[in-house]
């Protein structure tokens, strides 16, 4: 009973978050006797071999001494900054504080206000907030006789450096990708837009990993109503841990059911930094490099980074090639079933008469065959990506050269299958975004499938599906598939074209941006002063 | 009852009417034509352009009055409740008859060019579903599926005829104005027939965003399909010439058939061109399904018109398989076009009258 009772008594005092939203629960306050503290604060945390605890005494030789006490955890506190900045300060220099100052609350300011040489210094009342800190790499100092302590942020370690990133890899652009660590993220947004109206706001999820979640956005840009929305979303996430940002997009996506992403993910602070000044939102979250990008919309998955520091022609000439890659991506292999299956009559004779002669001794049909071929990609393709580099591209070329040509030899498919199904590959690796690229592989199944039972007639039926799909998408309020559903023609030319920049006056309005303007032509004003003074010499 | 956000602005009504009207009288209306007016056929769509154009700006005009309320609220208001039930009945029937002799007459097509083994259940259904799907989710995205859809069968369609052009003789249309009047009326009549479907408005009217521009949903509507008329009449009759578009059961698609592309990569496409067709066959045959399933919501006054959507699925499933051949067909067909005389016509002119006396009425009481 006596056993019971303590287990719950214990539990409830190291339970330090009573609410979901992470605030820590400030009602157990600190006290004045110092080894109450640390008795108390190892309760908390009991059994964390990583915690470290560090007493000493401060103080004039000859005149009063206090004894304190810091925790941290290893591995998270920069020891660096614990020895040099914290024991170094406190221990060598207090010595020549003067005797008045070394008594209660002045020692106390002193300590805080002229002492310590770390830069961020908050001073707590209890042990909540005392733990939480420790936890997130802050030190806790604790000091005799005083019923305050202070939180020292010697946040510090080890982490990946800003690295080129692998999934966004750019001709022209900047080389820097986000990291691991949250703070890092945000200052490499900060860096490239350098505006008070940048406002980050943080959030804590995960009921056991508290990790930090940003939610980045341009005040007088961004709408209010898209910031809202993601907020509330955010808050409405009671989950145990949050350990990439894949959690927490599928957890305020607007329609989970759909395999369409409805958040577009980048790994790279230029990419953020140019949504932020188009009125998006863009989620940072501790821990992964992988930044979320609200409200998306179906073209806007098209581009890439780059699209806007080429030239436009260039750009322009790319995204064509991208959709005309998205549509070879799903369409390709489900379009040459239906017309060898259904509709010889489409190709030309010497094509289907050299069609018949490859597919001469093929024991499949044209389904399964196509069926065949896009499944050993599939597994090829994941199996490359699972092995490490050098054999990754063995096995590229091992399945794809090798037992590609074997099987043609051996006459299990035919050669065109094989031709087929490559450009039908090597297209879907060329839309920059991978979630809609293994949407569009797998709507290709679904594509293959109908063409098979019905010809023309099924891959229209999906079609027609797919866009009802689409039409009903929405994204944080916003239609999935704007800008095509507006009559704006400038907007719906935008998806093909990327005009020369001097054109792009406003900003896109499917995030229903605060401030429509993007540039003022300068060049512009001044040309029609000029010629304003032409008129008048004349 | 539509909900409040399932609102529609003026273009997308326009999308609306146009992508309802353009849909299986295509493949067809060059017969007709040429039956009633010979080489005046162009003539014929240009009156029966007229024709619809005043149906339609007379639906118009009762749309304007419907001040937020439905169709049947609004009937019920001016003709009695009991008159008003038995519009909305009729209407309901209408739709749903329309519906089946679309899906019927799109079947035949298919089975005909496409896929000749294939059987017609299968068409019809997996249509249907497809349609059942779209209007579940309501009007405005009904709408937005148009918008987003008009480009690509307008742009195929028109290039499609352009390829014809080699082998069109327009000579074929002369000489003009030889038919006699009464057969020019008569067959601008069947002109105005085939461009049925602004009808549909009068019950999705509830949805506008703003009954200021109806006008302008009628003219351009009826101006565009007009023009598209025109330009297919115009094509089919100079490439098959006036007597044999007489003898053609589907003369359009036999216009397709003899399209040969450029640069030789396809060598037949009447496939796909058929095949981006069905588009247009399913914006008609959704804009139908959804106003009877939503005339029947008004009717019981239902708050949520989903429900009624798997309720007509059978009747119009079974309505379509009902036709034992292509003649049957050709009759129910007929009998559809008479019904929408009615429907496009004289209920909303006697609607209009009715209004008109009533409000007259009402003030000088």
């Amino acid at each position: 009973m006596g056993n019971i009772f303590k287990t719950l008594f214990n539990r409830k005092k190291t339970e330090i978050f009573y609410e979901r939203d992470m605030t820590p629960d400030k009602s157990r306050k600190l006290y004045k006797d110092i080894d109450e503290n640390i008795k108390v604060f190892n309760e908390y945390l009991a059994d964390c071999d990583d915690l470290i605890s560090r007493e000493f005494v401060v103080g004039n030789p000859n005149g009063p001494k206090h004894r304190m006490v810091l925790f941290n955890i290893d591995g998270l506190a920069d020891k660096k900054v614990v020895h040099e900045e914290i024991m170094k300060s406190l221990m060598l220099f207090a010595r020549q504080v003067p005797l008045e100052y070394s008594v209660g609350d002045k020692f106390f300011q002193l300590v805080k206000d002229g002492l310590i040489t770390v830069a961020e210094v908050r001073e707590t009342d209890n042990f909540g907030e005392a733990v939480l800190a420790v936890l997130s790499g802050d030190t806790a100092l604790f000091i005799d006789k005083l019923d305050r302590g202070l939180i020292l942020n010697t946040r510090g370690w080890e982490k990946r450096a800003v690295q080129e990133p692998s999934t966004e890899a750019v001709i022209r652009g900047s080389r820097d990708g986000f990291t691991e660590t949250y703070r890092v993220n945000v200052a490499l947004v900060r860096r490239r837009i350098k505006d008070p109206n940048l406002k980050v706001q943080t959030v804590r999820l995960g009921r056991h990993t508290r990790t930090d979640v940003g939610v980045l956005y341009i005040k007088g840009i961004a709408n209010p109503s898209i910031v809202e929305e993601v907020l509330k979303r955010l808050n409405t996430i009671d989950i145990s841990g949050v350990l990439e940002s894949g959690y927490i997009e599928q957890m305020i996506e607007d329609n989970y059911l759909s395999f369409f992403p409805l958040l577009r993910r980048t790994e790279r602070p230029d990419v953020a930094a140019a949504c932020l000044l188009e009125g998006n939102v863009v989620i940072l979250c501790d821990n992964t490099p992988f930044a979320l990008i609200a409200p998306t919309t179906f073209f806007s998955l098209f581009q890439s980074a780059e699209d806007y520091y080429e030239n436009w022609y260039i750009a322009s000439l790319i995204r064509i090639l991208r959709m005309s890659a998205a549509f070879l991506a799903v369409t390709a292999p489900a379009l040459y079933v239906a017309m060898v299956s259904y509709h010889p009559g489409m190709l030309p004779t010497d094509l289907a008469l050299s069609i018949g002669a490859t597919r001469e001794g093929v024991p499949f049909s044209t389904t399964v065959e196509a069926l065949i071929m896009m499944l050993a990609l599939e597994v090829l393709r994941e199996a490359g990506i699972r092995l490490p580099g050098p054999i990754g591209q063995t096995i590229g070329i091992v399945g794809g050269l090798v037992v590609g040509e074997a099987a043609v030899r051996a006459g299990i498919v035919s050669p065109i299958m094989v031709i087929l199904i490559a450009i039908n590959a090597i297209s879907s690796f060329a839309i920059p975004n991978f979630n809609l690229a293994v949407a569009f592989r797998l709507l290709a199944f679904v594509f293959l499938l109908f063409a098979s039972v019905a010809g023309l007639y099924g891959i229209i039926l999906v079609y027609l599906g797919l866009v009802i799909h689409l039409v009903t998408l929405k994204s944080f309020g916003v239609n999935y598939l704007s800008p095509l559903v507006s009559f704006k023609m400038k907007r719906v030319i935008d998806i093909l074209v990327r005009p020369p920049l001097p054109f792009i006056k406003e900003r896109p309005d499917y995030t229903k941006p605060l401030d429509r303007k993007r540039m003022r032509d300068l060049r512009q004003d001044q040309e029609s002063e000029g010629g304003d003074e032409d008129a008048d010499g004349r | 009852m539509l909900m409040d956000d399932d609102r529609i602005s003026t273009a997308q009504a326009i999308a609306l009417a146009i992508n309802t009207i353009l849909g299986v009288g295509l493949t067809t209306l060059p017969r007709e034509l040429t039956k009633a007016a010979g080489p005046d056929c162009w003539i014929v769509v240009i009156l029966g352009g007229i024709f619809a154009l005043i149906s339609a700006l007379i639906i118009a005009t009762v749309i304007t009055r419907f001040n937020g309320k439905t169709f049947i609220e609004y009937t019920s208001s001016i003709l009695g409740r009991p008159v008003g039930f038995l519009v909305g009945v009729l209407y309901a029937f209408y739709f749903v008859l329309s519906c089946a002799v679309v899906l019927r007459i799109f079947s035949s097509v298919i089975k005909n060019f496409v896929l000749e083994s294939t059987p017609r259940e299968f068409i019809i259904i997996t249509l249907l579903v497809l349609s059942f799907y779209l209007i579940r989710h309501g009007l405005e995205p009904m709408a937005r599926f148009m918008v987003i859809n008009t480009p690509i069968w307008l742009i195929t369609a028109v290039a499609a005829f352009l390829f014809t052009f080699n082998k069109a003789d327009f000579s074929e249309l002369l000489p003009f104005f030889r038919t006699p009047p009464d057969k020019l009326l008569f067959g601008s009549l069947s002109a105005a027939l085939s461009m049925a479907g602004f009808e549909v408005l009068m019950v999705a009217g509830q949805g506008l965003n703003t009954t200021k521009h109806v006008y302008k949903i009628a003219l351009v509507s009826i101006a565009t399909v007009t023009a598209s008329y025109l330009y297919l009449v115009v094509f089919v009759v100079s490439v098959l010439g006036v007597e044999e578009t007489k003898m053609l059961l589907w003369p359009t698609v036999d216009v397709l058939r003899s399209i040969t592309v450029p640069g030789g990569i396809l060598e037949r496409i009447e496939a796909p061109l058929i095949t981006v067709w069905v588009i247009m066959v399913f914006t008609t045959l959704s804009p139908y399904y959804f106003s009877a399933a939503i005339t029947i919501a008004n009717i019981f006054n239902a708050k949520e018109f989903k429900i009624f959507v798997p309720l007509l699925f059978p009747w119009i499933y079974f309505l379509s398989m009902t036709p034992q051949n292509v003649l049957e067909l050709e009759s129910w067909l007929k009998f559809v076009g008479n019904l929408s005389i009615g429907f496009g016509f004289v209920i909303p002119f006697i609607m209009l009258i009715a209004g008109s006396l009533k409000a007259r009425w009402g003030k000088s009481q």
